[in-house]
């Protein structure tokens, strides 16, 4: 699975007051591939994974993933692939409220009618480290709890790409050492990943880290370090002033 | 998908309970109209006049108003619940699935309204067939003695389930926008209903007379339906915008609110409007039909009253429900600005008065509205009414709908308002 993005710019805001958030941006990930986004808030990491994701349109440039043009693509076939092999993990509101964390997993499988096999998933979550009830619903688990029930679908519906947007964002650092390690496996074993985040030392474990300022790409890091990413952050402030 | 629809419902059942009361008042009018239906037709066979009608063109125009305005209460519900809509689209739910999640919720809401109403039926249907009694008489309607039949209670449940469950998944896809082609359709609609609408007006200005143009005016009607129902939203869009312009600059601290608030509201405003200008129409049309178009000789009074209680009363009922059932739904967000309000000083009082404001803005749209929609079906038959017709209806009747509109919505939201801030107050003291 690949993603190609081509000169994205994204507009927002209501009629008579509206800004451009992304200033063309060009992008690619090859399948396998750890792929983190960092930048000071607001610099429009959120909305690029937005459009990179296919959840909102880009104003103008494409969006293809695996050689599917998302722009005008059909609501049934953004729904099918959304079921079948993107998956998103959200810094929160990650979960249906209305279902069990059982439920919540299953749901894509359920929405495309596979089988659904209980143990496996109870195996899976206790090599997750899941210590909680799966009939609980969602607002009854720990935030920590709640991200590995939203990797746990990504794994059970073998999601060949994964949108987070800084998935430990709201946690202690154990919880989010599991959530990472659980990431950075599923990339070695060739999932494509592209990751929202704020931590210098998460990013520096990706295999490449793109230095988003003011809606623009400013700086790509293959195989950072955590120096690197540093002086990579710097040199955008010092060129902005 | 039956199954996901019932654990979102259990899971947001206090929103849909809170929306019930439409489908209540459906239940009991069905519930009503099935229970004098089948009671009466076993007295039948020594009946010259056929009550039946009475019975069974009520259940079939509510099945129809409800089948509409429903897609306002389904508004409401998913607006409210958008980000959790959202997220089983993200997820990869396809708009068929999404509907019929919603269509499970609101056919169980469809079902337990209808238990309801079945129930209140029970109560209500004796004193309620006296009274029809003493207006149309007992020839056309005997004594009789309604007894509870159970296959009744189940076809009552089964009706309303039906017409929930298909409103449900026609009207999520168009509320839930997954269809943004919609734009060209609509204009489309809009040009085609806009043409029948001056056409079938300019063919009754023409003709001389008066039976023809009786004939020719329910087409009108139903094209002057159609175009309120497609056209009124912008229309009302426009008339508000001048309506604003019209208000002195200064309205006073509450005033000015109200006036910003009514712009702020506008679209939802417009959707809760639109019915009750139909039902008003209709009302309107019918009565010019019956007392300004036919033979004053040969008119039957208890006849007029049959036509009304088979072509409007149910609407009216399932709008006037509507109405208290979205504006119950909007509670939350109400609390919401009422919280924001409070914080910056306004009292009980003042939050009132800002409300009346605003609802009165609203109403005199709605009065405008009507207004010119009668003016215009008065004109366009002027020259074959009978001299003996009312032309002060013209008036009164859009006064009364929106009086009485103004005096509900002001009744509900000021209970909203007190019991928001009695809450709210008994906060503040455990706080201290
Ligand atoms: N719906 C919207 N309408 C208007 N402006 C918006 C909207 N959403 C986001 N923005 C603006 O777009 C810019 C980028 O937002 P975005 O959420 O992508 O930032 P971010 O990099 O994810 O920030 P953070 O690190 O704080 O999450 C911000 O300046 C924000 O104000
Ligand atoms: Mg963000």
């Amino acid at each position: 699975m690949k993603i190609m993005a081509n000169k994205v710019t994204k507009v927002m805001g209501n009629k008579g007051n509206q800004i451009e958030i992304l200033h063309g941006i060009d992008l690619q990930t090859s399948s396998g591939e750890f792929l983190s986004i960092i930048g000071p808030s607001g610099s429009g990491k959120t909305t690029l994974l937005k459009c990179l994701s296919g959840l909102v349109q880009p104003t103008s440039g494409t969006v293809k993933i695996d050689n599917q043009l998302l722009n005008n693509i059909s609501e049934r076939k953004i729904a099918k692939l959304r079921r079948t092999k993107i998956s998103y993990i959200f810094q929160s509101y990650n979960l249906l409220p209305a279902l069990s964390a059982f439920d919540n997993i299953v749901l894509p499988l359920r929405l495309s009618r596979q089988r659904i096999n209980k143990t496996k998933i109870y195996q899976l979550m206790n090599s997750l480290n899941f210590k909680a009830d799966l009939k609980q619903l969602p607002a009854e688990l720990s935030g920590g709890e709640q991200q590995k029930v939203a990797i746990a679908r990504a794994l059970t519906m073998k999601a060949e790409i994964i949108f987070a947007d800084e998935p430990t964002g709201a946690l202690d650092s154990t919880s989010r050492q599991i959530i990472f390690d659980q990431l950075r496996q599923l990339a070695d074993s060739g999932v494509c990943i592209v990751m929202v985040t704020h931590d210098i030392g998460q990013a520096a474990q990706t295999d490449r880290a793109l230095v988003l300022n003011d809606g623009q790409v400013m700086a790509e890091v293959n195989h950072p370090t955590e120096p690197l990413l540093i002086s990579a952050m710097n040199e955008t402030k010092k060129a902005i002033i | 998908m039956i199954r996901l629809g019932l654990l979102q419902f259990k899971s947001s059942i206090k929103m849909w309970l809170t929306g019930i009361f439409v489908f209540i008042v459906y239940g009991w009018l069905i519930s009503f109209c099935l229970t004098g239906a089948v009671t009466l037709e076993k007295e039948l066979s020594s009946q010259q006049n056929n009550p039946l009608p009475i019975f069974v063109m009520p259940m079939f125009f509510g099945g129809i108003t409800l089948f509409f305005v429903i897609s306002n209460v389904i508004k409401t519900i998913v607006n409210e619940l958008s980000d959790e809509y959202r997220m089983w689209m993200f997820l990869g739910a396809d708009s068929r699935q999404i509907s019929i999640i919603i269509a499970v919720q609101l056919s169980l809401v469809g079902f337990i309204g209808s238990c309801l109403g079945y129930i209140v039926m029970l109560f209500s249907i004796d004193s309620i067939y006296n009274t029809l009694q003493n207006f149309i008489g007992k020839v056309w309607l005997p004594e009789v003695n309604f007894k509870i039949i159970p296959m009744l209670f189940v076809i009552v449940n089964l009706l309303s389930i039906m017409i929930c469950f298909l409103s449900g998944v026609l009207n999520s896809k168009k509320i839930l926008k997954i269809r943004s082609t919609g734009k060209y359709f609509k204009l489309i609609i809009q040009v085609v209903v806009s043409v029948g609408f001056i056409v079938s007006s300019v063919k009754i200005i023409l003709i001389s007379s008066r039976t023809e143009s009786g004939r020719s005016l329910f087409l009108v009607l139903f094209w002057m339906i159609l175009f309120q129902i497609y056209l009124g939203q912008d229309l009302i869009k426009i008339l508000a915008k001048i309506g604003r312009l019209l208000l002195p600059e200064n309205c006073g601290s509450t005033g000015n609110l109200a006036i910003q608030q009514t712009s702020v509201n506008a679209s939802k405003i417009r959707d809760d409007l639109i019915p009750i200008i139909v039902v008003q129409t209709i009302i309107y049309g019918l009565i010019e039909l019956l007392f300004g178009l036919s033979d004053p000789n040969n008119m039957d009074m208890k006849n007029i009253v049959v036509s009304f209680i088979i072509y409007v009363d149910a609407p009216l009922i399932i709008v006037i429900a509507n109405t208290v059932s979205v504006a119950m739904l909007k509670q939350p967000e109400q609390y919401e600005n009422f919280g924001q309000l409070s914080r910056i000083g306004f009292t009980r009082g003042m939050l009132i008065h800002e409300r009346s404001e605003e609802i009165l803005f609203n109403s005199c749209l709605l009065f405008i509205v009507s207004l010119i929609s009668n003016i215009f079906l008065y004109f366009i038959v002027r020259d074959h009414l009978i001299n003996a017709f009312n032309t002060m209806i013209i008036i009164d009747l859009p006064l009364m709908v929106s009086g009485l509109i103004f005096v509900v919505l002001v009744v509900m939201e000021t209970c909203n308002i007190l019991i928001w801030y009695d809450k709210n107050l008994n906060k503040n003291k455990i706080e201290l």
